[in-house]
């Protein structure tokens, strides 16, 4: 499934990369704003990933970037120089998948991944030389004479990137790749692209709407909704502490009580209920009142409640409380639970690894719900209502 | 039940072969007609002989009228495709507001009757002193090949997905090589068609041929017309065989091209 090592000068390595930033840009298209002050910069090497619902302004970002759309205000700049007003094309120095990887139809896929050379004027014995190890790199190597109508939907996707990374640009920038392939074929080019990148060394900008694919392939996402960016972290900085209610829930399940916190004692008051929970502010953001608790379903446990009895090691401090179970649904690899917490006036979702040894649970049952007040990450919602 | 399915299929199949003879039956009476030896026309002529072949293909004005036919409709053909090129990218790409003018701009010499279109190039012609001539006639008829090739080229361009070319600008081609390299291959078939159709336009063309003809310079269809009116040989049904020979090669080679290029492009793209 990994990319061979290719024999010979490999392509990547040798790649210049160079970090990009992108400094408050606006753009509106039509009357309504897509970009709304845009800013993130990113590092050479690095990979990000621009992640949001459709509408949010990711293709927009991207496209600015390639200079398919100049931006009303605001600065991009590509390593030192300023590419704000560039046209496309080969003065920015970047290669880009489109979606659906706008191979050249009457070429083949020699011919296609030729393209940027063969318009650069370079001699025909470099192209071959290059095409072929770009050939090697993406494995296709016994099709470089194929029309790419005659391809499958993912040696298209490996041609449009062999394309766009035979003329070594420092930029490389992916459009949604893998949104027309299947499930199992999305799996296997996840880990390739990964390794290619690792092993070629190019900034890439990869936009997607699908999480797992920006968990998995970024070293930053940039979380985007309405033309801005919500947040911009690592994929785990925005799991485990996400700063808005739309980055929790677009990243991962979630469970979110609405409260009111309390600096001075360290616990939250359950907006629903009035009861009191403890509850910490994450260190280094503002402390506000009223605020959000996430709870991750993988966070919580629960337990049938004649398991009550047995007290709960003190050291784990754990917070418990009584619930009836809803709803249990066999995932697989884990148990889906839904659960009523009088006490929290709400229903949680539960996730636990469903090993042999598991109490079967069956809904209508009483049980103790338990997580470590660690876990429980405050948002504040102050300022958003 | 299938007894009548087969009586109905048998009418149809007879009610085609009807309507295609009637069609083409006045077109066929023109072998007979060019085969005889006298200087009448008969349908069923009563000496059979090639001597008004040898008469037409030896006469230097049925020549020269073919000739400067070639040559007249050779450069409108050109001047239709060129523009109409233009015209149909202005169709396909222009975002601009007045494009629905525009369109109506490039197709109205399909809807002005043609000899509005020909006294006007008479007209233009002799106010500017070119007297008729081969370019006069080859401008006029370039107008009425140009609608035409500008709604094929059109629908060639439309075929190709806008984001193929923003990937080749991506890649580093100039705008030149973008349209060597991308547009041009692809709409190839396109523009071609164009220049037939505006070739076979111009070709046959009379009224503005008529308009703008001198004693030295007659079109085919002028000379054509010219021998019904003053003379009226088996000359004129030579001619047309003739035509309808190179018509029916024209359509062959045509044919045989398009079967090759659906066999090196075997079914289009999946997605």
């Amino acid at each position: 499934m990994a990319f061979q090592p290719s024999t010979g000068e490999p392509l990547g390595r040798s790649t210049r990369s160079a970090a990009v930033q992108l400094s408050g840009i606006h753009k509106t298209l039509g009357g309504t704003p897509v970009l709304a002050g845009v800013t993130m910069d990113i590092k050479a090497g690095e990979f990000v990933t621009l992640l949001g619902p459709s509408g949010s302004g990711k293709t927009s970002t991207l496209m600015a970037v390639a200079g398919f759309i100049i931006p009303d205000s605001g600065k991009i700049t590509v390593g030192d120089r300023d590419v704000t007003n560039l046209p496309p094309g080969r003065d920015r120095d970047m290669g880009i998948v489109f979606q659906n990887y706008a191979l050249f139809p009457h070429m083949t896929v020699a011919g296609n991944i030729a393209y940027p050379l063969r318009v650069r004027g370079m001699s025909k014995a470099h192209i071959k030389d290059r095409v072929d190890r770009a050939l090697r790199l993406v494995r296709l190597e016994g099709l470089a004479d194929r029309k790419p109508a005659r391809l499958s939907g993912g040696q298209q996707q490996r041609v449009a990137l062999a394309r766009a990374l035979v003329f070594e640009p420092s930029v490389l920038l992916m459009d949604e790749p893998m949104g027309a392939l299947d499930v199992r074929l999305k799996q296997e080019l996840k880990w390739e692209i990964r390794q290619l990148q690792r092993e070629i060394g190019a900034t890439v900008i990869y936009v997607t709407h699908d999480q797992n694919e920006a968990m998995l392939l970024s070293d930053r996402v940039a979380l985007m909704q309405d033309g801005r960016i919500e947040q911009y972290a690592s994929p785990e900085e925005i799991y485990r502490r996400p700063t808005s209610i739309f980055a929790a829930r677009f990243l991962g399940d979630s469970n979110l009580i609405a409260g009111q916190f309390d600096e001075s004692a360290g616990c939250m008051t359950v907006a629903a209920s009035g009861k009191v929970i403890p509850a910490a502010w994450p260190s280094g953001s503002p402390c506000h009142g009223r605020c959000m608790a996430l709870l991750r379903p993988e966070h919580a446990r629960i337990s049938a409640a004649t398991e009550l009895t047995t007290p709960h090691s003190p050291a784990q401090d754990l917070t418990t409380m009584g619930a009836v179970l809803e709803e249990a649904v066999f995932m697989g690899q884990s148990m889906r639970y839904r659960v009523h917490v009088p006490d929290l006036g709400c229903a949680l979702d539960v996730q636990q690894v469903a090993g042999a040894g598991t109490t079967a649970l069956s809904p209508g049952r009483q049980v103790n719900v338990s997580w470590d007040p660690r876990d429980l990450h405050l948002i504040t919602t102050e300022t958003a209502s | 039940m299938s007894e009548r399915k087969d009586l109905g299929r048998a009418a149809q199949s007879a009610y085609l072969v009807v309507v295609l003879f009637l069609l083409i039956f006045p077109l066929l009476v023109l072998i007979p007609m060019s085969l005889g030896s006298s200087t009448t026309i008969a349908a069923i002529p009563q000496q059979w002989s090639l001597r008004w072949y040898d008469e037409v293909l030896g006469s230097p004005e049925w020549r020269s009228a073919f000739g400067w036919s070639m040559l007249t409709a050779t450069a409108a053909s050109i001047i239709s495709t060129s523009m109409g090129y233009l015209g149909a990218a202005a169709m396909v790409r222009s975002k601009s507001r007045l494009q629905p003018l525009l369109q109506i701009l490039i197709l109205s010499p399909m809807m002005v009757p043609a000899v509005v279109v020909a006294l006007a190039t008479y007209l233009l012609s002799t106010s500017l002193g070119l007297d008729g001539g081969w370019v006069a006639i080859s401008i006029g008829q370039s107008l009425l090949g140009l609608p035409v090739a500008a709604l094929v080229i059109a629908a060639s361009l439309r075929g190709i997905d806008e984001t193929l070319l923003r990937a080749a600008v991506s890649l580093g081609a100039r705008d030149r090589q973008v349209f060597l390299t991308v547009v041009l291959p692809m709409a190839l078939h396109g523009i071609l068609s164009a220049f037939g159709l505006s070739f076979l336009i111009a070709f046959d063309e009379v009224l503005i041929a008529i308009f703008l003809t001198t004693p030295s310079l007659q079109t085919l269809p002028v000379r054509i017309y010219q021998a019904v009116t003053y003379e009226l040989t088996p000359a004129v049904a030579v001619v047309s065989v003739l035509l309808m020979a190179i018509v029916c090669a024209g359509m062959i080679i045509g044919g045989l091209y398009n079967w090759a290029m659906k066999r090196m492009v075997p079914a289009t793209s999946q997605s």
